[in-house]
């Protein structure tokens, strides 16, 4: 006897439910109890990667160390007074820096996710695994940007003599950083296999 | 300064490095994870997932526990 009876079985509509709730691909088309299941495993393995690593193991691409988006400038050479023609990366770590990156004459390229979506993805790879977690990806690096943004006035002493900006929260190292982070990308692997799953059974059922 | 050296979670990575036996149990939360998904999906009923991924787990830990007890002695006998 079937558990619940089907209420959608359009395959596209799954998988856009599966992503956007682990397991809501299986509600959608009646397998109540197996949805549940995925979902609180899903989503309790992803929760675990954060305890685990902290909130600052979401780390999307195209965002520096302090919560602002990477910028590209163009280094101008001072001795022939003109642009070198090539591109460097700025990390910013005020609003002010990301408005205006680079030093005096460097000319700001924009935003290195636009300019060279590929290489930042490249960057991040384990990003493509726990993007597949759904919005509560997006809205968890969303919460990761936002307290890494540096206090005002926290600065520390760097090699050189330099002051250098301090982290918000900071970002876990070693094991930390690698278990949660793992965590978190095989609950996005396990939720593409949900997906596919469920847009199968959802594609059985049509006929 | 207290306040900004205590732990808060979610926003602080778990302090594993304090007990060093620790981390390798993070193992079980990762398998148990695995083997309970993967048998939601492979069984046709889901009264048979308990069971089912309960055994893969038993199995996924032991075969960890053989692979890093054969390491260990490779590494014993490489000196």
């Amino acid at each position: 006897m079937p558990e619940t009876r089907s209420l959608i079985r359009s395959v596209p509509m799954v998988c856009l439910c599966a992503w956007l709730v682990p397991g809501g691909g299986y509600f959608l088309i009646g397998e109540r109890s197996r949805g549940a299941t995925v979902a609180v495993t899903i989503i309790g393995l992803f929760l675990a990667g954060i305890v685990v690593g902290g909130i600052r193991i979401m780390d999307p691409p195209g965002w520096g160390q302090y919560g602002y988006m990477s910028q590209l400038v163009e280094k101008y050479d001072r001795h022939r007074q003109r642009p070198e023609g090539e591109y460097s990366r700025v990390d910013p770590s005020s609003s002010e820096e990301e408005a205006s990156p680079g030093s005096d004459g460097d000319k700001p390229a924009g935003p290195a996710l636009l300019a060279e979506p590929l290489s930042e993805l490249a960057d991040k790879p384990w990003y493509v695994g726990q993007i597949l977690c759904g919005p509560m990806t997006l809205a968890a690096s969303a919460l990761s940007v936002h307290v890494a943004h540096p206090p005002a006035g926290s600065t520390v002493l760097a090699a050189g003599g330099s002051r250098a900006a301090v982290e918000g929260v900071p970002q876990s190292h070693s094991r930390s950083w690698e278990i949660g982070t793992l965590y978190s990308a095989v609950a996005g692997m396990l939720n593409l296999l949900v997906i596919i799953d469920s847009a199968h059974r959802a594609g059985q059922g049509k006929r | 300064m207290i306040s900004s050296l205590s732990y808060v979670v979610f926003f602080d990575p778990l302090p594993i490095w304090v007990k060093p036996w620790f981390w390798p149990l993070l193992l079980l939360p990762l398998c148990l994870a695995v083997a309970v998904v993967y048998k939601s999906v492979r069984c046709r009923q889901t009264s048979q997932v308990p069971r089912e991924a309960t055994v893969l787990f038993v199995t996924i830990v032991l075969g960890m526990i053989l692979a890093a007890a054969a390491l260990a002695g490779l590494a014993a006998i490489m000196g």
